[in-house]
């Protein structure tokens, strides 16, 4: 009798005891209902594959950056995370994420995710993308071929010339009495289709800059170079299409409604410039569509970007953090590379066909044909010959200078109150004390 | 006889502690610490540091978005208030006359209010898109040439101010109150007097609905320089940070750039402001006010 209470008490103290033994990792991440769908499945393979662990899986839909520091400040910190490119340098700084340099040494794996993935503060490696991010061209097929016009270009040394970009879209634009832009009965001020749209966010200019031999900024991280030719050009160029060609609306927030993936899909709108994570939302949009690489100045490039993935440094639980942070950017294991939201970060997952396969083919009808060109070709090439990661990964006040300088500047450009020229003349001066160098 | 005044003692500041309790920890103990914190470096992480006057210092001599930030809120809410007012009291003199399906356009004009207003927001964003809203679609069949409204650096704070028209339901309905209580037998004087109907709306409506005027013209003022939302949702303060207003550069200023102690400034300031500005219009309430009590 006495051994059976025994027994049973000793029962009731190993219960919480085992709990405890296992080891309890957060996870925080953003992103729309279909991405927490995807990460909660990633989640739940991971806790079914590494028994004696258990990742519980916050979604912190707004409001992420806010959140985070209220559970850092209270205590709290997850485990592994999500990271906001514009904040990663913020908070490395500050040593709330781990430097992730050692696992890079010590890990081949991970020293194969491209080098524009990682984020750099001085000698250490603060976070890499989540995934590899890169803008494209998205078209709507029917407009092109009821215009007689071919397809936009997928293959990276076939890309138009920005001019020839400027024709084709005139084709495509049409008023609504059926006049495309090349008619001179033309009425710039009833137009029905546009041939191009594209928005404000710095992901839709930077690539023109670069394309045009341009620089953001000099290379010490102190000096905006945007006032510099390639860049005024660039600008004047992509303003041009919405009111000196009449081709494009004019680029409005990426808040606009109807969005251009709408106008796409309703044929308001023939090409629009987009990050290739819209291929998850159009391809479930039942029209035919294709992809493709975007028009160049002097250079056939795109730039590639990514929110961030990083271990917090409160982590109790270092090895486990450090295998889910591996597992979630492996395309092998997470839906969002197959389903067309994420592009992997690891240069073999483009160059052998067999890899390439476990994220293009794995589903069908997501990624369209072209996708070999455009997704892997295009991205190999403007990630590995012409690398160019965006100011956020390396220089610091960054966002401050955008947000408060650069952005309103090219936003007159947008809107037609100013030439480039005269936009981009003061933002030096002023954007310059708030930038306090490389990282 | 004593005792049980004491039970009642104790029981009264056990039921009054809650609120208590719950004004000093969620109300005042932030106050303080806001403006202890305006005079600090504070992260959020990591040690704060005592800067002094630094942070306004900053504001007023060093930031070149703060004066520019102080007039867009400025022209904003100098246009908003008295439009709004005008508006307001124009619609709630309309339908405080007896006319068919008063009750229907009375709910019309208060509907706005009971719209979310994020979702109100949205809706706007639709009708101000230059290429494709209603709006422009309208105007074009007069020939009038597009509109950018909120994409447009001269346009944005007056489509704001548009926009801000449209959700005047409450300070209309609480005018319609005061107009309600004005006596008939006024009415019917100045009716004997021979008195035109602007007049009447002149020496007798206007004058006997001060104290509603004065009540919200001060809720006006208060709400209107906290706009937040509509540039927040609608324009990020763009094009060119012509609707940054003070409200947004204050949640930037801590949530994105996390410099708590220059944003408890700015906290400071606007509170300083508005609490000056509604002094005065109290102040200033006895030379234009009349209370018929009196």
């Amino acid at each position: 009798m006495l051994y059976k209470k025994m027994f049973t008490l000793i029962l009731i103290l190993f219960i919480p005891i085992s709990i405890y033994a296992q080891k309890e990792l957060n996870f925080t991440y953003w992103g729309s209902t279909f991405e927490k769908k995807a990460v909660e499945d990633v989640i739940d393979d991971f806790n079914k594959s590494h028994p004696g662990v258990h990742v519980t899986a916050q979604h912190i839909p707004q409001n992420y950056d806010e959140k985070i520091m209220t559970m850092i400040t209270g205590g709290n910190a997850p485990d592994v995370g999500y990271v906001a490119g514009d904040t990663v340098q913020l908070w490395a700084t500050q040593g709330i994420t781990k430097n992730l340099s050692p696992y890079f040494a010590s890990d081949p794996d991970l020293r194969s995710r491209m080098e524009v993935s990682r984020y750099r503060i001085g000698d250490g490696i603060a976070a890499t993308n989540a995934a590899l991010e890169s803008m494209i061209i998205f078209y709507n097929k029917k407009l092109f071929d009821d215009a007689g016009v071919p397809y936009p270009p997928s293959k990276w040394n076939e890309a138009w010339k920005w001019d020839d970009f400027v024709n084709v879209a005139k084709k495509l634009t049409k008023d609504k009495n059926g006049n495309n832009a090349l008619s001179p009965n033309f009425d710039p001020e009833n137009i029905d289709v546009y041939g191009f749209a594209h928005d404000r966010w710095w992901g839709h200019w930077m690539p023109f800059i670069y394309s045009n031999g341009g620089k953001l900024i000099s290379d010490d991280g102190k000096t905006v170079l945007m006032d510099q030719p390639e860049s005024i050009q660039a600008l004047q160029k992509l303003a041009d299409l919405s009111w000196k060609h009449h081709v494009a609306p004019t680029p409005a927030s990426t808040k606009s409604f109807p969005n251009n993936n709408v106008m796409l899909q309703t044929g308001k709108v023939a090409m629009s410039l987009n990050g290739h994570w819209n291929i998850l939302d159009i391809s479930q949009m039942g029209f035919e569509w294709g992809i493709g690489v975007l028009p160049y100045h002097k250079k056939p490039i795109t730039i590639t970007f990514g929110g961030a993935i990083a271990i917090f440094s409160g982590t109790k639980h270092h090895e486990e953090a450090y295998k889910l942070f591996k597992f979630f950017g492996d395309p092998d294991k997470n839906a969002l590379f197959p389903k067309g939201l994420w592009m992997p970060l690891r240069v073999k997952d483009y160059l052998e066909p067999s890899l390439t396969a476990k994220w293009l083919d794995k589903i069908p009808g997501v990624y369209p044909p072209e996708s070999r060109d455009v997704l892997v070709d295009y991205t190999l090439i403007s990630t590995l010959a012409h690398p160019r990661k965006p100011p956020s990964y390396w220089v610091n006040g960054w966002s401050k200078a955008l947000s408060k300088v650069i952005q309103p500047a090219v936003d007159l450009i947008f809107t037609n109150e100013a030439t480039a020229q005269e936009a981009m003349r003061d933002v030096p001066s002023k954007a310059n004390p708030l930038l306090k160098g490389r990282l | 006889m004593y005792s049980q005044k004491k039970t009642e003692i104790f029981w009264a500041i056990v039921f009054i502690l809650p609120a208590v309790l719950g004004f000093l920890l969620w109300n005042i103990i932030p106050i303080i610490s806001s403006a202890v914190i305006s005079f600090t470096e504070y992260r959020l992480i990591g040690p704060s540091i005592w800067v002094g006057w630094d942070n306004y210092r900053f504001l007023f001599v060093e930031d070149f978005l703060f004066p520019k930030v102080i007039k867009v809120t400025l022209y904003y809410s100098l246009v908003s208030v008295p439009l709004k007012l005008m508006f307001a009291l124009f619609i709630a003199i309309l339908l405080n006359k007896k006319i068919k399906g008063l009750a229907i356009f009375r709910t019309i004009f208060y509907l706005p209010a009971i719209v979310p207003l994020i979702a109100a927001t949205i809706l706007w964003i639709w009708l101000f898109n230059p290429d494709f809203g209603l709006i422009n679609s309208f105007l074009q069949i007069f020939g009038i040439a597009k509109i950018q409204w909120i994409y447009g650096s001269k346009t944005v704070i007056p489509s704001l101010i548009l926009m801000s028209l449209w959700d005047v339901g409450p300070l209309m309905i609480i005018f319609l109150a005061g107009l309600q209580g004005v006596p008939r037998t006024l009415y019917e004087a100045a009716d004997i007097d021979g008195a035109s109907n602007f007049r009447k709306f002149y020496h007798v409506t206007l004058p006997m609905i001060t104290p509603t005027l004065l009540f919200n013209l001060v809720i006006t003022i208060i709400t209107t320089l906290q706009t937040f939302l509509q540039p927040y949702v609608m324009t990020e303060g763009g094009p060119n940070n012509e609707s940054l207003l003070y409200l947004l550069y204050l949640y930037r200023t801590a949530f994105k750039d996390y410099e708590m102690g220059l944003a408890s400034a700015q906290a400071w300031l606007i509170f300083i402001f508005i609490a000056l500005l509604s002094y005065i219009v109290f102040k200033t309430s006895k030379y234009w006010v009349y209370y018929e009590g009196k």
